[in-house]
């Protein structure tokens, strides 16, 4: 009996050690899952002979990344975070600060940095992908409709000219943006009116218009079902599972790409982490042209790298299946031809949390 | 048989759970007001049904009880007005023993006072007037066993049924709660029909004993002609100790017949339950009624029999000897100084009168 | 006196002379080992997992000591401060220093004393560039002393001797940067890289020198940026735009070099001409602080210190516990409605049907939440098959009812989740009732509803006390069904904690809705044992 106590107390000891420094130096990365994940396995493990990757799955946040480093036990060491998250985590000591002269320059010479079609927040981050918020409908949804197919952002908050529910989300990202240009705010206006208490009202009177006939979603899946069922007739969904939905399944949806709010997606290398040499080299092979519009192959998320997305348009039809994936892309020349926002990380950084209390203040009335 | 003063009738009820088989068979039992009946009986002899019948818990499949001279099968349990105490008492473990006592006379809508007054008397009457206020979980099992009494009789039914009520306390206090219920029927004059597998509580306490198996009733009689006069093997076998022969009819003569038992010896014994010349027989003889080295001629029934085994209990040696080629034959030999020491081994005879062996059936052995 | 003889008797020995009690705890003393060995490891286990846990949580939940060693000279003179008008000269230079040079709380290393204002040494710019060492002598005379230094240098050579693989030595040393760092700031996720390379180049004995020195600056200038940004974090919630406002000032002031401040920080951005944001220093201004637990139910400390509520938009927490409450609340009493008469079928029916019932009772245990809790949407959507049904039954088209993604759908399928937590132990407590009970109460004269009502029903109270205290305090934490299949309904406190904790990184308010959920739970549990009694709870 205490002999076996004894050999149970060594064993967890000798687990928690190995723990601590794990035994090979896999890099761990870390990621949303699904088709995401699956495009980057496809696009940068699958091509990088430097070593193993392994996939983990997380749900977003920098709660998790804190414990680890704070704790000193940090087990990830890239991870895929969104805007707010790559700045934050990168002004609280929570991300590797990195080189920036080690990575690829696009073929023109372009620097990384330079190549990014947004302003490089921190020298924490390392471009992944854009994503956006986009309406959508399902073809023949709007048939015998006398206002016709919505085209516009205005159409998508006009339910009296294009009847049904909305599904829209359950926070404020995107929304207030998309309020403001349906409104008629300018896109490049639309922070510097928000920044006012009265631009603000302004967003939510016109959120207003569509209360009653939203259908809110919280999960990236459902705007898809409840379009497909027809319990709405319009929904804003995330870019990348419509065009997945269309390319995969020949879903019917039609995209309007007016209104779009593009939102940033970095990877960042995890403070601390033992395997920093590795990560940073598998960081500068994922984030090189190349790869980035490797990625475009698997999933309709779009390469930051402007190089990237010139490797695409001339090499379609690029998609796996053989199909042009230029239309579904957010930031190709003919979407950015209409109305879109880049999402403002900076912004959102001071007001995200107020929009959050007032989103679920409104929604809950 | 039917008199006037019949309060419980049982007429050709017959109850089956599955319509396949019959628990109770053809019941036809008639209980007498202030009477202490007991149904006694094997365990899945029918006994604890024919109770739960009366008391409305099961329906009879067929056949009417009677309550009075009022038909209750379509009465439900709550408007009998039957008292019983329960196999483990069933006292409600969330109400003190007041309340307990209380229950039935508040359901009954009585005033407050009067309810205090009965539940009183009732405890008083189980002497436990002091421990009104505790719970049954801080009740002896006596304790409890003497509250559930209490409950059943505190609305003063005319009819309580217990259901085998001792069967959880040890030996002397079973005893001792045998004579208190014994008393408290006497004082009371309430009827009762009291369910036990237990004969020596039945032989104590009861005006008649109904025995049961298979859902029949073998016999009911008053306890002494039970164990004195069985008129079939199983009560000769239930009640009380006895010897078997087997064997078949010889000769009838009268109340007499003569039995030639399987060894060939033939044995003169009282018939009481034989059908004939020739029928298979079972002769039941009480140990206490051998007498060992009669006189001769004291006896029509003499046999040589061989001492196996003495066990000695006190007040009487018990002998185990070979009789007539049956090697299980008990004789109690008083512990007195005029009867005889036997050793193992001895060869001795054996007597015993006619009247004392009586000659049954053979269909009640199992 | 008789009493006396009892005391006075020998005391009683052993057949070998030693006394009995000795003996007797010489051969308990064994078994007393045992026991603690074997109760050793799950009171660690609940100490390490339970009670740290809910320390930290309400430490954190009233921490502020971060800010504080952030804004040292601003925060002392802020008490100075008419709060009518915009701060003057004097307390725009104090936040200038404390936002554009080192934080002199690092170097002092006094994070327990007062900060005073009037010591010339709070005021000291040690130039970016150097010398270093003359500046932060100056400022904190221990440094010179080469003692001061050793804590630290042992921390580095013991790591740079460490043995093992060579990822193995790599890591101790990674691990001993961050180690110097948490020695030298409140911070854990710093890296004092240069000062462990620095260290390990020194004898330990000499006098600290300019190299020290330069090391010490810049690793702690580093932890200083992270302690910024941390503390712009916290600002923010006070006051939504601080966060931008400290970053941009950061970079805009690195030019200014003289004062008058004030006029340069306006300049630089014109927020610091907002009276608001000086305000919302204010409430941030001890490092006790029980502005999270205000704000966790909607509510702020005002610049004059008084509680006022937040502005009507953002007030959502108090709106927030009640639906919680009332989610939780008619979730319970649904599941004890649905749940007794099944645990009632389940106690008294033949084994052979209760098995049958039992296995479709813990069905939904062995299936993956998810995947219910999609059966259920596929159910009662607007499309679905509830609603199809019912359209086929003769309902107009156009009046399917909304049964998902509103409140109607987070009740129906929260009861569908929880309900096995309110049948077991209610099944548990009515499988130990013999039906004598029942029939008893009926002999005595009570007709069914009355015998179950008087004498049943009391006694599976301690199975319903547990069932209502379980599933209530499941239910009250549930976020993630509620945000699946509650549309905009579907928002409850378990949302915002997880949503502090994850997203805002706001842990103090996370932390303080944490504790009043938790309070809430034991006022429950109180209320619970004083009516019904705990012991009358049956857990199974």
């Amino acid at each position: 009996m205490r002999k076996h106590l004894i050999t149970t107390t060594l064993a967890s000891a000798l687990i928690s050690a190995a723990l601590v420094t794990p035994a090979q130096a896999d890099v761990t990365f870390v990621s949303w899952g699904g088709a995401y994940t699956m495009s980057q396995q496809k696009a940068y493990a699958d091509t990088y002979t430097g070593g193993k990757v392994n996939f983990v799955n997380y749900n977003g946040g920098l709660g998790e990344i804190r414990t680890q480093v704070e704790s000193g036990n940090v087990t990830w060491d890239i991870v895929d975070v969104l805007p707010h998250e790559a700045r934050v985590g990168c002004d609280e000591g929570l991300f590797e600060e990195l080189p920036r002269d080690v990575f690829t320059p696009a073929p023109d010479g372009t620097s990384m940095d330079e190549d990014v079609m947004v302003e490089v927040p921190n020298d924490c981050v390392v471009p992944q992908i854009f994503w956006s918020y986009v309406p959508f409908y399902q073809k023949g949804a709007f048939d015998g409709n006398a206002a016709g197919d919505p085209k516009t952002i205005e159409d998508f908050f006009d339910v009296e000219k294009f009847p049904g529910k909305r599904g829209i989300h359950t926070w404020g990202n995107a929304l207030v943006e998309m309020a403001l240009m349906a409104d008629g705010v300018a896109p490049e206006d639309v922070y510097s009116v928000l920044d006012t208490p009265e631009g603000m009202d302004r967003a939510f009177a016109k959120l207003d218009t569509i209360k009653d006939h939203a259908v809110f979603w919280s999960s990236g899946a459902k705007p898809l079902e409840l379009v497909t069922s027809g319990e709405v007739s319009m929904a804003l969904a995330y870019n990348g599972r419509v065009g997945a939905a269309i390319l995969a399944e020949d879903a019917p949806f039609v995209i309007n790409w007016d209104g779009q709010v593009l939102e940033e997606e970095w990877i960042v290398m995890i403070k601390g982490t033992p395997n920093a040499d590795e990560a940073l080299k598998f960081m500068i092979h994922a984030s090189a042209p190349e790869q980035q519009a490797g990625q475009a192959k698997w999933i309709t998320y779009a390469p930051m790298r402007k190089s990237g997305i010139d490797i695409i348009e001339a090499g379609e039809p690029w998609y796996n299946t053989g199909v042009n994936i230029m239309p579904l892309m957010p930031n190709a020349p003919a979407a950015l031809s209409h109305r879109y926002v880049f999402a403002d990380p900076s912004w959102w950084a001071d007001n995200g949390d107020s929009i959050s209390e007032r989103f679920t203040a409104w929604s809950g009335q | 048989m039917s008199t006037e003063d019949t309060f419980v009738r049982f007429k050709e009820v017959q109850k089956s759970y599955d319509g396949e088989t019959l628990v109770v068979k053809n019941l036809n039992l008639d209980i007498e007001r202030g009477e202490f009946v007991t149904m006694l009986g094997p365990s899945g002899s029918g006994k604890t049904t024919c109770l739960m019948m009366l008391a409305g818990f099961e329906p009879a499949t067929h056949g009417e009880i009677y309550l009075g001279d009022r038909p209750i099968n379509a009465v439900p349990p709550h408007k009998r007005g039957i008292g019983m105490v329960f196999q483990n008492y069933a006292l409600f473990p969330h109400m003190t023993v007041n309340e307990n006592l209380a229950f039935p006379l508040e359901v009954r809508k009585l005033s407050k006072s009067e309810i205090a007054t009965r539940t009183k008397r009732a405890l008083d009457m189980v002497q436990l007037g002091a421990f009104g206020d505790r719970r049954p979980a801080q009740l002896s099992g006596g304790q409890q066993q003497r509250v559930a009494v209490a409950r059943a009789l505190v609305f003063d039914p005319d009819l309580v049924l217990m259901d085998e009520p001792l069967g959880a306390l040890d030996k002397q206090l079973r005893e001792q709660m045998q004579y208190e219920i014994k008393h408290i029927h006497e004082s009371l004059g309430v009827t009762v029909v009291y369910v036990t597998h237990d004969q020596s509580e039945a032989l104590t306490m009861s005006n008649r004993i109904a025995v049961f198996d298979d859902g029949v009733i073998q016999q009911l009689a008053p306890p002494s002609d039970l164990y004195e006069r069985p008129e079939n093997a199983f009560v000769a076998q239930f009640i009380g100790e006895n010897n078997r022969l087997m064997g078949s009819v010889e000769a009838i003569d009268g109340k007499e017949c003569q039995v030639k038992i399987d060894n060939g010896e033939v044995i003169r014994a009282l018939k009481v339950n034989v059908d004939g010349v020739g029928q298979r027989a079972t002769l039941s003889l009480r140990p206490e009624r051998v007498e060992v080295n009669p006189e001769p001629g004291k006896f029509p029934n003499v046999f040589d029999a061989k001492v196996e085994e003495l066990i000695y209990l006190g007040d009487h040696i018990r002998t185990r000897a070979s009789v007539c080629g049956h090697d299980d034959f008990i004789v109690k030999i008083p512990n007195a100084s005029h009867h005889a020491s036997l050793n193992e081994g001895d060869t001795v005879k054996f007597g015993w009168s006619m009247e004392d062996c009586r000659a049954l059936d053979v269909s009640g052995i199992h | 006196m008789a009493a006396n003889n009892a005391t006075s008797v020998e005391p009683l020995l052993t057949a070998d002379g030693t006394p009995l009690k000795t003996s007797l705890q010489r051969s308990l003393r064994r078994s007393k080992l045992r026991a603690t060995a074997l109760v050793l490891p799950p009171l660690l286990f609940l100490i390490g997992l339970f009670v740290l846990p809910i320390g930290n949580l309400l430490t954190r939940s009233t921490d502020d000591t971060l800010i504080n060693h952030q804004l040292p000279l601003t925060f002392a003179m802020l008490g100075q401060w008419d709060r009518q008008e915009l701060p003057d000269e004097s307390l725009f230079e104090a936040i200038f220093l404390d936002l554009t040079s080192l934080n002199k709380y690092l170097i002092k290393d006094n994070f327990a004393t007062a900060v005073d204002p009037d010591d010339p040494a709070w005021k000291i710019q040690i130039p970016k560039k150097g010398p270093y060492r003359d500046a932060m002598i100056e400022i904190a005379p221990h440094w010179k002393d080469a003692k001061t230094w050793l804590l630290i240098y042992e921390i580095a050579i013991t790591a740079a001797e460490a043995t093992g693989t060579e990822r193995e030595i790599k890591h101790q040393q990674k691990r001993a940067q961050f180690k110097i760092c948490s020695m030298l700031t409140p911070l854990t996720n710093a890296t004092c890289s240069k000062l462990y390379k620095v260290l390990n180049e020194w004898d330990g004995v000499s006098e600290p020198d300019e190299a020290l020195f330069e090391a010490l600056y810049k690793d702690l200038a580093s932890a200083n940026k992270y302690l910024l940004g941390k503390s712009s974090t916290r600002m923010n919630y006070e006051k939504p735009g601080f966060k931008s406002l400290i970053k941009k000032s950061g970079r805009k002031l690195k030019k200014v070099n003289e004062p008058p401040y004030k006029e340069a920080m306006i300049k630089a951005d014109k927020r610091w001409g907002d009276i608001g944001f000086w305000h919302a220093l204010l409430a941030m201004q001890k490092p006790q602080t029980s502005g999270y637990y205000l704000n966790a139910v909607d509510r702020k400390w005002d610049e004059n210190r008084e509680v006022v509520m937040q502005p009507e938009e953002r007030q959502v927490y108090v709106m927030l516990w009640w639906r919680t409450f009332l989610v939780s609340l008619i979730v319970t009493v649904g599941c004890l409605l649905l749940a007794y008469p099944v645990a009632h079928l389940l106690a008294t029916l033949p084994l052979k049907y209760s098995n049958l019932l039992m296995i479709c009772v813990l069905m939904p245990f062995w299936t993956s939440l998810l995947v219910r809790i999609v059966a259920w949407m596929i159910m009662l959507q607007q499309e679905g098959v509830v609603n199809d049904t019912l359209v086929m039954l003769g309902l107009p088209d156009e009046h399917r009812l909304p049964m998902m993604y509103n409140f109607t759908g987070t009740i129906i399928v929260m009861i569908q989740i929880l309900l096995p937590f309110m049948i077991l132990p209610i099944y548990s407590v009515m499988k130990t009732i013999p039906p004598s009970y029942m029939k008893a109460a009926q002999n005595l004269g009570a007709p069914p509803s009355l015998a179950f009502l008087r004498v049943y029903m009391p006694q599976t109270l301690p199975g319903i006390g547990a069932g209502v205290i379980l599933v209530f305090i499941v239910a009250i934490g549930y976020y993630i069904t509620p945000e699946l299949v509650g549309g905009k309904d579907g928002r409850l406190i378990g949302n915002m904690v997880a949503y502090h904790m994850q997203k805002s990184l706001n842990w103090g308010l996370a932390a303080a809705m944490g504790s009043i959920l938790l309070a809430g739970i034991l006022i429950l549990y109180w209320i619970y044992d004083k009516i019904v009694g705990i012991d009358n709870m049956k857990l199974g």
